[in-house]
């Protein structure tokens, strides 16, 4: 019986554990892995079975799965406005001048 | 009817797909992988990084970045890749500096450099740590059994020294794991939410 008791960090702990659990599911026979997926209703044959979310194709639905560039653009910039990343520019990036809002590429040499 | 063409296109194949096809890994080992993927993304963010981590430790796979040991099966050597790309992702979102870096001194006074790495994780860490430490004992909160080895084996202790400690049969301790397993696997084969 141990009669020492140590405080282990949490951080090394979780790593232990995921390491152990990890081992575990290398070592997991395919009988065991058909068994978890029929508990979950899920047929390992199908290529479309959720089990293989993530692996062949995205777990989560992309926007541009179903629109066309532009739309997902559109779509998507109400969300980068919030997360403070500005929107990709319609006109390709050309930059503008503040003072006359001529495009600076086309300003003329030496013009004011 | 005007054809909206999708921007995703199917024809590329994904690197678990690259893989797959090119028969480097097995089905059941890209599932086998998934959970694993999606135990050691615990704790990183955004949600849904366990994908990000398998298909690039794949790709080190593809691309010769990293290669298999003799010996080793082919899911515990990307097996071993996600635990690496764990540690890094791990690191960066902390922004961590990186240890070898945090050395002063100069390259020829090997025996006076001074390394300030601080091993201890901050508090932060141990928070995000110990919150991911609560939701895997939740994973097992009707098992008492695989709660013991669970504790165990966050001590470190070998199977041999989890039975003495925990007074378990080896019959009831490799029951105990078995149970484990398959609640793991279980908990691997979803695309829930952690």
């Amino acid at each position: 019986m141990r009669t020492k008791v140590t405080k282990v960090p949490s951080e090394k702990a979780l790593m232990r554990i995921l390491d152990a659990l990890a081992q575990e599911v290398i070592e997991a026979s395919d009988e065991e892995l058909t068994e978890a997926a029929t508990d979950l209703r899920m047929d390992l044959n199908t290529r479309e079975s959720a089990a293989f979310a993530g692996l062949t194709y995205f777990a989560r639905p992309q926007l541009s799965e179903f629109f066309d560039v532009e739309v997902s653009r559109r779509l998507q910039a109400p969300s980068e406005r919030i997360s403070g990343i500005p929107p990709a520019e319609p006109d390709g990036g050309q930059r503008h001048s503040k003072r006359s809002q001529i495009p600076t590429a086309k300003k003329p040499l030496g013009g004011k | 009817m005007q054809h909206i063409p999708r921007l995703v296109d199917k024809r590329i194949l994904r690197p678990a797909q690259t893989a797959l096809a090119l028969e480097l890994i097995s089905k059941m080992d890209l599932i086998r992988l998934k959970t694993i993927a999606r135990l050691y993304a615990r704790g990183l963010t955004p949600e849904g990084v366990w994908e990000d981590l398998l298909q690039e430790a794949i790709t080190r796979v593809l691309t010769g970045s990293r290669r298999q040991p003799e010996g080793v099966t082919m899911a515990a050597f990307v097996a071993g890749i996600l635990r690496s790309l764990r540690a890094h992702y791990w690191r960066r979102a902390r922004r961590e500096p990186r240890e070898d870096n945090l050395r002063i001194g100069h390259q020829s006074d090997e025996f006076v450099a001074l390394d300030l790495a601080d091993p201890t994780p901050g508090p932060e860490r141990a928070l995000d740590a110990r919150q991911q430490l609560t939701r895997i004992k939740e994973l097992f909160a009707k098992d008492p059994t695989a709660l013991k080895i669970i504790d165990g084996l966050g001590e470190g202790l070998s199977a041999e020294q989890i039975r003495l400690s925990t007074g378990l049969s080896k019959t009831d301790y490799d029951s105990a794991r078995k149970r484990m397993r398959r609640t793991v696997l279980r908990e691997g084969l979803t695309c829930e939410p952690k």
